[in-house]
């Protein structure tokens, strides 16, 4: 996971995704909350991290996701529930467990060094001001910059080799469904109902 | 070690659930988050299966490695085995060493001229906690892989393309002398689990023939022409060219007729000539060009029955 900085204000940002063996990435419905896998492509997964990098750093119009070269005028990619057919962006469907990744990152990569740069400067101030008023009351204040340590990156995955992979055969693409379920499903690619057999 | 997937899963979720409360939890939880992870480690049946083979040689005594390293008279670098295996199994012991005493994360922290706890839990968490986690939850993923072999893919079919079941049967058309050639091509059909139509088997005595074929038609989305020096466009086989053209014409790309000719210059009846019609010089050409032709396919591989019964 790194950051860089080139000699503009543009900051790339690369994220570790944790797939299961066969190279599936887990979701979660937006309105029944299921997990689904789906087949995790470059751009997919680029896509994914537009919006959700969008809403944390909404200023940045310049963003780019390492891969997938995807910037905010990119089409939104529609994913589909297998089994209440709803359907949302794809970067809508996600787990609490990985936003909860994305947000820690976001935090860390971002926030935290943004608010230590933030009281840096003002606790610079303060030292040049000396703290002092110099009116009727006299009231001094101390700041000193906290150079606290950052917290630790967090980790995605492990996956689990879990759920039963299914072709699907509207679309040849592949995903994975809930081991016990019955019945048929929506194609989370194009949303056609299909019949597990 | 024999786990089921649902266990497996279970536990790769109780990992990551009491690994992050370990690494990114409120600090004031940190020494109970802590005590949690090292419960699972030390009873968990996956984290087992990737840490016992660790510390099978005796375990690294984590006592003499903290007072070889952790001190104030001593400089800040830590002293790590090399030997991936030997470092996890370090890690591990030095998280059991902490999790037994609360003071030792702060003792951590100020070998790191760290003055407060939280900063020394932060520090702790980046230096000890964090790789171990990382390189301990690698293990337990592919310890999960190897514990749950992967079941077959299932095939998940659009509704208006599994067809009905009084519709797949494919109708063998033929000269009774030509019967032999015939019932080889059934015999196939049925044992690749096709449901092929053939006058014999498939009409029960006292069935009226011509009723019986046409329903044999109905059921059926191809129409198979054996053609060959017997083979003459008249009487049933005339009516069977009949119907197959009137199926044809019905249901359009859900019903094929196939001609295979066994000879250069046989008859082919006229009616048949504007269909798929292939000459053959032998029974695997004419039966490879007969599925290829079909409108159906069939579901996916499978054990046979017998073999997976105990």
């Amino acid at each position: 996971m790194t950051e860089e900085q080139d000699q503009s204000t543009t900051k790339s940002y690369s994220i570790t995704f944790s797939l299961d063996r066969g190279k599936f990435f887990r979701r979660a419905c937006s309105s029944c909350g299921r997990h689904f896998k789906t087949e995790a492509s470059d751009a997919e997964l680029a896509h994914i991290l537009q919006p959700v990098f969008s809403r944390i750093d909404a200023e940045n119009k310049t963003m780019k996701i390492s891969d997938g070269q995807v910037n905010e005028a990119a089409t939104k990619t529609i994913m589909y529930c297998p089994y209440c057919g709803h359907h949302d962006d794809s970067g809508e469907m996600l787990t609490i467990e990985f936003q909860e990744y994305l947000k820690r990152y976001a935090y860390r990569e971002i926030v935290f060094p943004q608010i230590r740069q933030m009281f840096s400067g003002l606790s610079d101030s303060f030292r040049q001001n000396r703290g002092h008023s110099r009116g009727l009351f006299s009231v001094q204040v101390k700041f000193e910059a906290s150079d606290d340590t950052l917290p630790p990156r967090p980790i995605a995955g492990p996956e689990p080799p879990d759920m039963l992979k299914v072709k699907l055969h509207c679309c040849g693409k592949r995903a994975k469904i809930l081991d016990g379920w019955y019945g048929s499903i929506s194609c989370p690619y194009c949303g056609t109902n299909v019949i597990p057999l | 070690m024999n786990m089921t997937k649902e266990q497996t899963a279970t536990s790769l979720r109780t990992f990551k659930s009491r690994r992050d409360a370990v690494l990114h939890d409120d600090s004031s939880t940190f020494e109970h988050s802590l005590q949690r992870f090292v419960e699972y480690c030390q009873a968990d049946v996956l984290a087992q299966a990737v840490l016992a083979p660790l510390l099978e040689g005796g375990e690294p005594d984590a006592d003499a490695w903290w007072k070889e390293n952790i001190s104030e008279d001593r400089d800040a670098n830590l002293v790590i085995p090399s030997n991936p295996d030997d470092e996890l199994a370090l890690r591990y012991e030095i998280l059991k060493y902490v999790a037994s005493s609360s003071e030792r994360v702060f003792s951590f922290g100020f070998h790191f001229h760290k003055m407060k706890l939280d900063e020394s839990i932060e520090l702790f968490r980046t230096i000890i906690v964090r790789p171990f986690a990382e390189e301990f939850g690698s293990r337990l993923s592919d310890a999960a892989n190897l514990a749950t072999p992967e079941a077959r893919e299932l095939q998940a079919v659009p509704y208006e393309r599994i067809p009905n079941v009084n519709e797949t049967r494919i109708f063998l058309s033929h000269k009774s002398v030509d019967k032999p050639i015939v019932f080889r091509y059934y015999s196939a059909l049925k044992l690749l689990g096709f449901e092929p139509w053939l006058d014999e088997p498939d009409m029960p005595a006292g069935t009226n023939l011509e009723r019986a074929i046409l329903q044999g038609f109905e059921e059926s989305c191809a129409a198979v022409f054996f053609i060959t020096q017997n083979f003459k466009d008249e009487k049933y086989l005339a009516a069977e060219v009949d119907y197959a053209v009137m199926q044809k014409r019905s249901k359009g790309k859900k019903f094929a007729i196939i001609t295979l000719c066994y000879l250069d210059d046989a008859p082919v009846p006229k009616l048949l000539k504007p269909y798929i019609f292939k000459r053959v010089s032998n029974d695997l050409d004419g039966f490879a060009e007969l599925i290829r032709a079909l409108p159906i396919e069939l579901s996916p591989i499978r054990w046979k029955a017998e073999v997976v019964r105990d």
